[in-house]
C-alpha cells in the first residue's frame, strides 16, 4: 500500500503568513513624505501669520543645520507612495550557503517567518505526533478513530492549524531540503494540482505581485517553497486498528458529589471580669533593703532545710514554732516600748531633777573652804515595800544608772513576812525595773561583776539565793540553797561573790549569825555549800540542860574580801571582833583584832591601797585600819550607830558613812583628818534611820537607804569630789597614781609618831 | 506578761501630766484608749502618718537603722510615740506646768 498524501490546504498556511506586513520604504517615498510634511508646516505658518495676535512670529526664519543637503524643490515636491505588503520584500527566496559537510551549496533553510509578530497565542491541547509524549500514547494503543475500521490502514494525521500556530520556534525541517523532498514531490505531483488551483484565486496576493514587479516574482517563487514546506509538515503514521480512545478534553466524564455543609453558628459567652484594684507605693531604698534581707533569710532557711534530717532534728526539737517566737518577740517589744515610754514620761516629770543632777553644782562650795554638801535628787520607793527597810543596796558594776536594793526588816521584834529584791534605774524613779517579792526578808545582796544580771541574796531565814534579772518571770530565783541541808541557821548578814573556782564555777560566800562562813558553788541547777570556817568565840563551852557542853560560836555580821588576795577575807562579828581569815585555814584566824565594842556592820577596803580598810559598828564609830596594825589609823565617832561605811571610788581619802539618826557623813582625810567635810541629814531621825550607803562607780552620786523603804540618791557637791592636782614636778601622772601618792603621804604623817586612840577621841568633836 | 503591761499602762496614766494613752494596732485603728473616741481616732490617724514618714526618713538615711521612738514637743503637750511594725503606742503628756 502506497502511502497516501493529503495535500495541505494552502489557505491555512497563508493565513499564518498574513501578519507579515512589510512596509516598502525607499529614498523616494521618504522624500515625498518630507515634502508633504513641509507643505503642511508652511501652510499652518501662513495661517498663523494672518493672525494679528501672533505678529511676533513673523520674522522667524526656518533654521536648518549647515550640513543639511541642499535638495531641489522639484525633488522635494515629488510624491512617494507607501504600501504595506504581507510579503517581506527584502527576503531572498533562494539563499544558498556552502555546506562543508556535504561539500556543496545547499539551500539555506528559511526561517518560517522572520520579523513576525505574534498577535495572539493560544495553547492548544493537541500534541505533536512525533513528540515523545504522543509516541508513548500511540504505543499504548490510543489513537484517532475517525476513519473506518476496515482493516489496518495508513492514516495521515494532519496537524491542526492551531498546532501549526503553536510551533513558534523556527524548527529546522530537514524534509524541506530539496533532495529529501523531491522523491516525495514526484510521488504526489498529480495530487498537488488542486492545491495550486485553490491558491490561484487569491486576488490580493496576485495584485500585489503585479504592482510591485520584482517583489512579486520573489513571492511567486516562494510559493512552491511554501508548498514544499506544507508537505513536509505532514507525516504519515501507521495507525493500528484502534482500540482505546485518547483522552481529550471532550472525552471524559466528570463526577461530582456535594458533601453536607454544616451550618455555621457563633456562640459567645462573657466571663466575669477579673477583679482589679489600683495599687500605688513608693519604692524606698529601705523597702528594697528589707526585701533583700527577707530573701536572704529565706535562702538561708532553704539551705538549712537541705541539710540531712538527722542533723536537723536536734535543732527542731527545741525550736519553738514561728508563731510562738513571733508572739514572744512581740510581747517583749511591747514591754520594752512601755518601759521606755514610762521613762520618757518620768523624764518629763522629773526634768528639773535630771537637770540638777547633770548640771547643778552648789556654787556656795567655792566660798566654803573644804566643806561640801549633798544635793538630794530622786527618791526611790516601791509601794509594797513601804514598811520595809532597805537592808542593802549596791550600784550595778556594769550599768551606771542601775542599782539593786534588798528589802527586809531590821526590826526583829516585828519581823516582816516577806522581802523584795528590786533593781532601780535613775531613769525611772517611779518604779523599779525589776522587782521580785521573796517569801523571806532579804538582808544582803551582791551583784556579780562578771555577769551583772546575777545577784546573790542572803535572807532572814538563813537561805541564800541567786536571782537572774534577765528572767522576767516574777518571783523566780535561779538558785536557792537547800532549806533543810545547807542553809544557815541564822540570819545571813552578808553575801559576797568570790573568785571562780578551779573548775570554773562561780561561787559566793555568805556569813551568818550562826557563825559559819559558807562558800556556795553555783552548780548547774543547785548550790553546793562548803563551810569555810566556823567562828569560835572566847566564851567557854556552856553546859546544856542535860549537862553536855555546847560550844558557842561567835556571830558573824559582815565579811569582806581582800581586793587582790582572793583567799584572804575579813570577818566582823557581833562582839566587835574583826578576824582576818584565809580560805586555806579553816581552823584558825590569820589575825584577830578587837575592832569595836558592838556588832561590826561593814568592813570596806580602800580602792587605792589594799592594806587600808574602814570598818563601822553599832558603837557609833568608824575606824580606818591598816593591815597588820592592831590599832586603827583613824577613828571617828558619829554619835549614832553607823550602818555603813564606804570608800569613794574616785578618791583615796574620801569615804562616806550613814548613821541611824539619818545623817550622811563624808570625810576627806586629805582635807580634814578629824572632822567630816559634809554632814547632812537626809531623813528625819525621828521616824527613819539610814541603813546603807553606796558610791556610784562613775557618777558623782551616792545612794542611801532608810528603814522606810526609800532610797535617796544624792549628788556630791564639787568640794566632796576634789581630784588631785598633779604637782609641777610630775605633770602627766595619772589620777590613780596621784591618789595613791596622796594616801601614802597622809599615812606617813599618821604612822609617826605612834598615837593612841585617845588622841583621836580628844580631837573629835561631835556636831 | 499581760498583767505586767496592764500595770505599766495604769502607772503611766497615773503619772503627773499624762493626759491620755492610745494603743494603735498595725492597721492604724486605736484598740485601746483613755481618750474619747474622736480624739483617739484623730491621734491614731495623724500620728500613724507622722510615724511612717519619720520611719522612712530614718530608713532612707541608713537602711539598717530603725526608728525606735518619737517625741513631739509642743507648747502645751508632749506626744511620746513608741512605733513598731505591729503597733504604735502614744502617750500624751501635759508639760506646760
Amino acid at each position: 500500500m502506497a502511502p497516501k498524501k493529503i495535500p495541505t490546504p494552502q489557505g491555512l498556511s497563508k493565513a499564518v503568513k498574513l501578519p507579515e506586513l512589510w512596509r516598502k520604504s525607499s529614498e523616494k517615498s521618504l522624500g515625498s513624505l518630507l515634502k508633504r510634511l513641509r507643505k503642511e508646516v508652511t501652510k499652518s505658518r501662513a495661517n498663523l501669520a494672518e493672525d494679528d495676535g501672533l505678529d511676533w512670529l513673523k520674522p522667524r526664519a526656518l533654521l536648518k543645520p549647515d550640513d543639511q543637503e541642499e535638495v531641489a524643490d522639484a525633488d522635494l515636491e515629488e510624491e512617494v507612495g507607501r504600501v504595506l505588503t504581507t510579503i517581506n520584500p527584502q527576503w531572498v527566496a533562494d539563499e544558498v550557503a556552502y555546506h562543508y559537510g556535504q561539500g556543496r551549496f545547499v539551500v539555506k533553510p528559511r526561517p518560517s517567518y522572520g520579523k513576525a509578530y505574534p498577535l495572539f497565542v493560544f495553547q492548544g491541547t493537541a500534541i505533536r505526533k512525533d513528540s515523545d509524549e504522543a509516541k508513548a500514547q500511540i504505543a499504548a494503543g490510543y489513537g484517532m478513530v475517525s476513519f473506518d475500521d476496515a482493516g489496518p490502514k495508513k492514516a495521515k494525521v494532519k496537524k491542526s492549524a492551531a498546532e501549526e500556530e503553536e510551533e513558534e520556534e523556527p524548527e529546522p525541517e530537514p524534509a524541506a531540503t530539496g533532495e529529501e523532498a523531491k522523491p516525495e514531490e514526484d510521488a504526489v505531483a498529480e495530487e498537488e494540482k488542486p492545491v495550486a488551483e485553490t491558491e490561484e484565486p487569491a486576488p490580493t496576493e496576485a495584485g500585489a505581485e503585479q504592482v510591485e514587479g520584482e517583489e512579486g516574482e520573489v513571492a511567486e517563487e516562494a510559493e512552491p517553497e511554501e508548498k514544499q514546506e506544507g508537505d513536509a509538515g505532514e507525516e504519515v503514521i501507521e495507525i493500528k486498528p484502534r482500540v482505546k480512545k485518547l483522552a481529550n478534553q471532550f472525552n471524559f466524564c466528570e463526577r461530582a458529589a456535594l458533601t453536607y455543609v454544616f451550618p455555621r453558628r457563633s456562640v459567645d459567652t462573657q466571663t466575669i471580669p477579673p477583679p482589679r484594684a489600683n495599687y500605688g507605693s513608693t519604692a524606698l531604698q529601705s523597702v528594697i533593703f528589707d526585701f533583700y534581707q527577707e530573701d536572704y533569710a529565706r535562702k538561708m532557711k532553704e539551705k538549712e532545710d537541705e541539710k540531712p534530717k538527722r542533723m536537723r532534728k536536734k535543732t527542731t526539737k527545741h525550736a519553738k514554732s514561728a508563731q510562738q517566737i513571733h508572739d514572744e518577740q512581740l510581747a517583749q517589744r511591747i514591754r520594752e516600748a512601755w518601759a521606755i515610754l514610762e521613762r520618757l514620761v518620768n523624764q518629763n516629770i522629773y526634768d528639773d531633777i535630771a537637770q540638777d543632777y547633770r548640771y547643778w553644782d552648789d556654787p556656795s562650795d567655792e566660798f566654803r573652804e573644804g566643806m561640801g554638801s549633798l544635793l538630794p535628787l530622786w527618791k526611790f520607793q516601791f509601794e509594797p515595800m513601804r514598811s520595809h527597810a532597805v537592808c542593802d543596796l549596791q550600784w550595778n558594776p556594769h550599768y551606771q544608772d542601775l542599782f539593786a536594793v534588798a528589802y527586809g526588816s531590821l526590826d526583829f521584834t516585828n519581823q516582816q513576812k516577806e522581802g523584795c529584791l528590786c533593781l532601780y534605774s535613775i531613769k525611772n524613779p517611779a518604779y523599779p525595773e525589776y522587782a521580785v517579792i521573796t517569801e523571806s526578808p532579804i538582808i544582803c545582796l551582791d551583784v556579780y561583776k562578771e555577769t551583772p544580771y546575777l545577784i546573790c541574796v542572803g535572807r532572814y531565814d538563813g537561805n541564800v539565793c541567786v536571782y537572774n534579772a534577765q528572767l522576767t518571770l516574777e518571783g523566780s530565783y535561779q538558785y536557792k540553797s537547800d532549806s533543810v541541808r545547807d542553809k544557815h541557821s541564822n540570819i545571813v548578814w552578808e553575801v559576797r561573790w568570790g573568785a571562780r573556782m578551779i573548775d570554773g564555777e562561780a561561787s559566793f560566800f555568805s556569813i551568818s549569825g550562826d557563825g559559819r562562813v559558807v562558800q556556795w558553788a553555783v552548780m548547774p541547777g543547785e548550790l553546793q555549800a562548803t563551810t569555810i570556817i566556823t567562828l569560835t568565840s572566847n566564851v567557854p563551852p556552856i553546859p546544856g540542860p542535860d549537862g553536855t557542853l555546847v560550844t558557842v560560836n561567835s556571830c558573824g555580821s559582815c565579811i569582806c574580801f581582800h581586793p587582790e588576795k582572793s583567799e584572804i577575807f575579813m570577818v566582823g562579828t557581833e562582839e566587835g571582833m574583826i578576824h582576818t581569815c584565809s580560805l586555806k585555814y579553816n581552823r584558825n584566824y590569820v589575825s584577830s583584832v578587837q575592832g569595836h565594842h558592838m556588832p561590826v556592820y561593814r568592813i570596806n577596803y580602800n580602792y587605792f591601797n589594799n592594806s587600808i580598810y574602814a570598818s563601822c559598828a553599832g558603837d557609833w564609830r568608824v575606824k580606818i585600819w591598816e593591815d597588820g596594825r592592831d590599832e586603827p589609823l583613824f577613828m571617828f565617832e558619829l554619835g549614832s550607830p553607823v550602818g555603813d561605811v564606804k570608800w569613794a571610788p574616785y578618791s583615796s581619802t574620801v569615804f562616806a558613812a550613814c548613821t541611824a539618826d539619818g545623817k550622811v557623813y563624808v570625810y576627806d582625810l586629805n582635807v580634814n583628818k578629824y572632822r567630816p567635810i559634809c554632814v547632812q541629814a537626809v531623813v528625819s531621825k525621828k521616824t527613819k534611820k539610814l541603813t546603807r550607803i553606796d558610791f556610784n562607780a562613775r557618777l558623782p552620786v551616792i545612794v542611801c537607804g532608810d528603814t522606810k523603804g526609800t532610797c535617796h540618791v544624792l549628788k556630791l557637791s564639787p568640794n566632796l569630789r576634789v581630784m588631785c592636782k598633779p604637782p609641777k614636778k610630775a605633770q602627766g601622772v595619772d589620777q590613780r597614781t596621784l591618789q595613791i601618792m596622796k594616801l601614802d603621804k597622809l599615812l606617813s604623817l599618821v604612822r609617826d609618831p605612834p598615837f593612841t586612840p585617845g588622841v583621836v577621841d580628844e580631837k573629835f568633836e561631835d556636831d | 506578761m499581760a498583767t505586767e503591761v496592764e500595770e505599766t499602762i495604769k502607772r503611766i496614766q497615773a503619772h503627773k501630766g499624762v493626759m491620755g494613752v492610745v494603743i494603735v494596732n498595725h492597721e492604724g485603728i486605736p484598740i485601746k484608749s483613755s481618750l474619747d473616741n474622736a480624739t483617739s481616732v484623730l491621734y491614731a490617724g495623724l500620728i500613724g502618718q507622722l510615724t511612717e514618714k519619720a520611719r522612712n526618713v530614718v530608713r532612707e538615711m541608713d537602711s539598717t537603722n530603725e526608728l525606735t521612738f518619737l517625741r513631739v514637743r509642743s507648747r502645751r503637750h508632749e506626744i511620746l510615740i513608741a512605733p513598731d511594725r505591729e503597733f504604735i503606742l502614744i502617750v500624751i503628756q501635759n508639760t506646760s506646768d
